[in-house]
């Protein structure tokens, strides 16, 4: 499109800005981007890779110039996030059978400290450190692949820019659930009783309380569906085989099949432990998403549409989103009147939502962008071997 | 686990303490006649360690059947609402120094593992007041870590942390029905059956 071209009427939302705008906006994030994905002035030698972070490059600014054209937030946003989650999995399988040979975990690799580590763990890490002052995980702290460390700092920053964001903006398993929750044109199951969205908090109550009993991360023991897609203990006794038979039925069940019959993100909204602790951290963020109920025409398209069951009457009358709302935009793009916006905390429901919402998805995109890039770049890479050498391995 | 759920719903702190009394009693009671048992048998119990499991792991499986039904089952607040809630759940009911005592009781003489344990150290000793007061001491040990228990009981007032204890206690059943069906797979010496 040409600069000055007219947004087809389709595409007009309060929150669309004309080009002039959306070069203001996106000009600084292909710089920015371009800057922190080549991570200096030194380009990768190698033509696959070289290939992959030009084409990661460009598919993150494409989708941000059209996330701040259209005013659309979800669909652009949703895009990138299932390519990171599709990413991570075609890159951390074949790293795993290049390191180890498979992908299954040895009692001899969790000793020697080779276990990555994942967010998820994080709130079982936290009594045991402060009790004990060890990291109940057996990961290498510094270094590595996947340290500890690293994965505490990237937290602790996207905590604060993001809170509960994490789970739509940079949750490198969340894309998976999101994407199957997007197959079906209609969900099957339409109503799933709101008891249930308190399933997370006790699931994080009990690995909290497991995990500083034992001084084990017993999510990841017992309960993660994720195993089934990165790594899993190697089965030797019938534990190990009934953890094995856990983790498949629950990545089955929570991360295909309800969420295709649902139209929901059931595994992040029904399940995940680190979605209801990171909800603790969404006080922290300035930008926030907020309902006004006086321009609310209960058409209902937005509690339909929530992948995670943040909102119902009782939040729409509130004003607010429940706490598990991880600000992925869907219900902003799908409200016809605007009553659900973005909006900067403080700041009086008569401010202008366009701004708080580019305050809120520029630092966000931009963060998810550089995020997963490794993971978007490392999956390109490895299609680009099987295309060309005909192995994902190198 | 029994002890929250009474103390949620004793009303006052005194309420809470004078059921932890009951409570505390029922299981000193329990205690002493395990010693008492323990004595009796001997040692005779630990000649038959598939049996030990076997029982164990039934014990276990009923209680996660319980705690599974209370978890995700509906819940008091459902059943009020729908007019079903059986006279013995009633909210007043779990107030009862009776019902205290008798769970206290029950969850005294539950055959867990250090149960067992003490039970099998207890069997070696040579004179009845011998095993009864190893018992009690056992019995005081373990009271210390239920003494703060009714000091939670106002978190029950929020319905919103009610439901989450709820599920917890289901999930807890869940862990529970596992580990009884390994026990039993155990007891009955089922080949492919590793310690």
């Amino acid at each position: 499109m040409a600069t000055g071209e007219a947004i087809s009427p389709a595409s007009t939302t309060p929150a669309a800005l004309g080009w002039g705008k959306t070069l203001a906006w996106a000009v600084p994030m292909m710089l920015l981007t371009a800057l922190l994905m080549a991570g200096g002035p030194n380009l990768p030698k190698d033509a696959h890779r070289l290939i992959s972070l030009i084409a990661a490059w460009l598919f993150a600014n494409y989708l941000f110039l059209r996330m701040v054209r259209t005013g659309k937030t979800d669909r652009y946003r949703a895009s990138y996030f299932i390519a990171i989650a599709f990413g991570f999995c075609l890159t951390f399988v074949p790293n795993l059978l290049e390191m180890r040979g498979n992908m299954a975990l040895t009692d001899e690799d969790m000793l020697l400290g080779k276990t990555p580590f994942c967010h998820v763990v994080i709130p079982m890490t936290l009594i045991p450190a402060a009790l004990t002052r060890t990291i109940i995980f057996p990961g290498s702290i510094l270094g590595g692949f996947a340290g500890i460390a690293e994965m505490f700092a990237l937290w602790i920053g996207f905590s604060l820019i993001l809170g509960r964001g994490w789970c739509s903006w940079g949750c490198f398993f969340g894309g998976l659930d999101e994407f199957f929750s997007r197959l079906a044109k209609r969900p099957v199951i339409r109503h799933i009783a709101r008891r249930w969205t308190y399933l997370p908090y006790a699931v994080l109550a009990l690995v909290v309380v497991s995990a500083a009993w034992a001084l084990d991360p017993t999510y990841c023991m017992w309960l993660c569906p994720f195993k089934t897609v990165t790594e899993y203990p190697q089965v030797d006794s019938i534990t190990r085989a009934v953890q094995a038979v856990i983790f498949l039925s629950l990545f089955a069940g929570l991360v295909i099949i309800l969420p295709v019959l649902t139209k929901r993100r059931t595994q992040c909204g029904l399940f995940c432990p680190f979605g209801a602790f990171q909800s603790a951290t969404s006080w922290l963020n300035a930008v926030t998403v907020r309902v006004n109920h006086g321009a609310c025409k209960d058409c209902g398209k937005c509690e339909r549409g929530c992948p995670q069951f943040a909102l119902h009457s009782g939040a729409l009358n509130r004003g607010r989103p429940d706490l598990s709302c991880s600000k992925c935009g869907k219900c902003v793009d799908a409200c016809p009147t605007g009553a659900i916006h973005f909006q900067v905390r403080g700041s009086g429901a008569d401010a202008n939502a366009g701004v708080a919402r580019m305050l809120f998805i520029f630092p966000s995109f931009l963060f998810m962008a550089v995020f997963g890039a490794g993971m978007i770049q490392g999956g390109l890479y490895r299609l680009l071997l099987l295309v060309t050498t005909g192995s994902l391995l190198k | 686990m029994l002890l929250s759920l009474l103390a949620a719903d004793a009303g006052t702190s005194r309420n809470r303490f004078g059921l932890l009394g009951f409570f505390l009693l029922g299981r000193a009671v329990a205690y002493s006649t395990l010693g008492a048992l323990a004595w009796r048998f001997g040692v005779a119990i630990q000649q038959w360690p598939a049996w030990h499991s076997l029982v164990l792991g039934l014990g276990l499986m009923t209680c996660a059947v319980l705690l599974l039904w209370y978890g995700f089952g509906p819940g008091p607040t459902e059943q009020k609402r729908e007019g079903r809630l059986p006279p013995c759940v009633n909210r007043r009911s779990y107030r009862n120094p009776g019902l205290a005592l008798a769970g206290g009781f029950v969850t005294g003489i539950n055959p867990c593992a250090p149960v067992l344990l003490a039970f099998a150290a207890a069997a070696q000793s040579r004179a009845l007041i011998e095993a009864i007061t190893f018992f009690l001491w056992f019995f005081l040990g373990t009271a210390v870590y239920l003494l703060p228990l009714p000091l939670l009981g106002f978190l029950g007032r929020w319905d919103r942390l009610r439901l989450v204890a709820r599920f917890a206690v289901g999930l807890m059943g869940a862990y529970y029905l596992y580990a009884g069906l390994l026990l039993v797979i155990r007891g009955t010496q089922w080949p492919l059956a590793k310690p």
